[in-house]
């Protein structure tokens, strides 16, 4: 088999595009990440269960109130994820402020689990469920490729949400407040950052987030408790992009990541897709990519943690 | 329950518990010999004897995942390193096993050690990654190592075969079948515990005394002349070596080795599983997966096993345990293990035991 025979342009711009749609879904999971660990050192793994447990609550609204829009229910799914991610931090790593990181990263794996469970009991009679779409059926198509609305309505949300948090951190007194506490707790708590809200609300934001990716990507999928883990996994990839600190390089790993993984199985190369992301991590990690995104005292922070 | 030393304490920011004095060892050594291996042959014996098939299956199960506990033990109890990826060795292991028995017909007292042998470079290659990345890195390194392990080898053809199953039948020693529940179980006792006996005796060496300064404090202990790439290496290749033995016994425990699926064997869940018990047991002591690890099993096997979902419900109930271990009593449950003992110490009666 040649290089040629084997490459074809068409294919390769229709794996990209799903690549960019599917990319949008690990950005929002990285977006999250990024913001719970930058409020409170937190490298969340509970996130995808999170992420499942709320759109297992869209699937429940969807079943119970057929009448319900699906705006609605989404919306209302991500009021639960942000009522779950600030209950978490509340009710747990408010306690582990002074913990090791291993601490913290078991008692997330811990919650993880918790969630899991109790999915897996509550929904013991729709372990497969399909949910529905936020977007009409269809696609749009131009030239040899197209993309379905709900794809599109994925990417163009991803996009909004995270230039609106990336200003948010930017310009408000709570996005100061947040990256002063990333940068140091003690002198930003000494300036009157009050911690607990601080990090509460980015639990919040980052459990709304969750919520938003499980439910735009599940609909193309099935619903089962597992289904958000490689999701999850490849949301850390995006989080590792911009060292745990950037929310635009996360914005953008996740979206790159989406691109690469999937354009690969347009060339002769396709075997690499599903191990792209733990090539890319491999190679970010190893090459300490924070130290591009993190300033000197962020840098401090994080060595200090881990 | 040596070196209590403070790092899992330390992890969860709490100061030790200042360590009482440790009753003197009134009895004679002879007598704590003889009770030893009192415990060793009621534990040999009674099972086979008084249980049922079924308990017996149950109780090998356990001794199996204890020695997978053992595994984290050995990388998070003694360097401090914190694996997301047990499952995968223990994964590694019960392929290799299967497929060298039979696609190799090697006779299995080979195959056991050599799947875990095989499982041993691969521990070291994520050892090596774990000398440059620390703590949070190198969990998500080891979490996503663990996804594409799972998705990309643990599904070729040429591992698992055109069925997606590798079959891996109970071994025999010349005319002695180990075949049904009960003989595999003594099969699988006198392997656990010699690896147990190997352990508390590694646990006692120079060696493991490196180790805890290693986990206790890097800079300190590079300070003090210890190599740490060297103890971290041996710690990851002990890991991976007693995961990969654990997942040879647990697929001739099998005897028939799924691969795929919407639910993969081998994935994050299991890890999570060995990790977990392993906490709630005791991270630090050789005893702690053996506690935990056979509180899981009874739970998922015995006690939820009319529920389909028994393995959800006793992940929940292990996330909670693992979730106030963490708050409240980061040592596990050995630590109170220790604390009655040393209670009754304190009242003069069995002092030693």
């Amino acid at each position: 088999m040649t290089l040629a025979a084997t490459f074809s342009a068409g294919l390769f711009a229709q794996d990209l595009l799903n690549g960019i749609s599917l990319g949008a879904v690990f950005a929002l999971l990285g977006l999250g990440v990024v913001l719970i660990y930058k409020s409170s050192g937190v490298l969340n793994f509970a996130h995808g269960s999170m992420a499942m447990f709320s759109t297992y609550i869209y699937f429940e609204i969807s079943r119970t109130f057929g009448g319900v829009p699906v705006v609605v229910a989404t919306l209302m799914a991500v009021a639960f994820g942000a009522l779950l991610g600030a209950g978490m931090y509340l009710a747990v790593f408010r306690r582990m402020q002074e913990a090791g990181l291993l601490a913290k990263v078991i008692a997330s794996l811990a919650v993880a689990g918790i969630l899991q469970g109790t999915a897996a009991f509550l929904w013991r009679n729709a372990t497969q469920a399909r949910v529905p779409q936020q977007f009409p059926e269809g696609s749009l198509r131009i030239g040899g490729v197209g993309l379905g609305h709900q794809e599109i309505g994925t990417i163009a949300i991803t996009i909004f949400v995270g230039v609106a948090l990336i200003l948010i951190l930017r310009h408000t007194t709570f996005g100061i407040a947040l990256r002063a506490t990333a940068q140091n707790r003690t002198a930003a708590k000494m300036l009157g950052v009050r911690e607990t809200r601080v990090a509460a609300t980015s639990w919040a934001l980052g459990g709304g987030l969750a919520a938003l990716a499980g439910t735009l990507v599940i609909p193309l999928a099935v619903l089962t408790v597992y289904s958000m883990i490689g999701y999850m996994v490849r949301g850390f990839v995006a989080a590792v992009v911009g060292g745990f600190v950037s929310l635009p390089a996360a914005l953008a790993g996740g979206f790159a990541l989406g691109a690469a993984q999937e354009s690969l199985k347009a060339t002769p190369l396709e075997q690499l897709s599903t191990v792209f992301a733990g090539l890319a991590v491999a190679a970010l990690l190893l090459a300490r990519v924070e130290r591009f995104f993190a300033l000197d005292q962020e840098l401090r922070a994080l060595q200090e943690l881990g | 329950m040596m070196a209590q030393a403070p790092a899992i304490e330390r992890l969860a920011g709490q100061q030790p518990p200042a360590e009482p004095p440790v009753a003197a060892k009134s009895s004679p050594a002879a007598a704590r010999a003889i009770a030893v291996a009192a415990l060793f042959a009621a534990g040999l014996a009674l099972p086979p004897l008084l249980l049922d098939s079924t308990w017996n299956a149950v109780l090998s199960l356990a001794l199996i995942y204890a020695l997978m506990g053992l595994s984290v033990v050995a990388l998070t109890g003694f360097v401090g390193q914190l694996s997301l990826m047990p499952a995968t060795f223990v994964g590694i292991g019960a392929y290799a096993s299967g497929r060298l028995v039979t696609s190799l017909a090697t006779p299995f007292w080979f195959a056991a050690p050599l799947a875990a042998t095989i499982a041993v470079p691969v521990a070291l290659v994520i050892g090596m990654i774990a000398l440059r990345l620390k703590g949070l890195y190198l969990a998500i390194m080891t979490l996503v190592f663990a996804n594409v392990v799972e998705e990309f080898i643990f599904t070729k053809p040429w591992l698992v075969g055109k069925g997606r199953v590798v079959d891996a039948p109970r071994p025999h020693l010349g005319g002695i079948s180990f075949a049904s529940d009960k003989n595999y179980y003594v099969l699988v006792y006198l392997i656990v515990a010699l690896f147990l006996l190997l352990a508390y005796n590694v646990s006692r060496s120079r060696t493991a005394r490196a180790c805890y300064a290693v986990r206790d404090n890097e800079d300190a202990a590079q300070a003090w002349g210890i190599n740490v790439a060297k103890y971290k290496l041996i710690a990851f290749a002990l890991s991976g070596f007693l995961a990969g033995f654990a997942g040879a016994l647990y697929a001739h425990w099998l005897e028939s080795v799924p691969s795929g699926g919407q639910r993969p064997l081998f994935g994050l869940e299991f890890s999570l599983t060995v990790v977990f018990f392993t906490i709630v047991g005791g991270v630090r002591s050789i005893w702690g997966p053996v506690i935990g690890g056979t509180i899981w099993v009874v739970l998922v096997r015995r006690l939820l096993a009319g529920s389909p979902n028994g393995v959800n419900i006793a992940i929940s109930i292990f996330g909670a345990v693992v979730l106030l271990t963490m708050l409240y009593r980061p040592a596990g449950l050995v630590a109170w293990i220790g604390d009655a003992r040393r209670k009754l110490g304190r009242r003069g009666r069995w002092a030693g035991v």
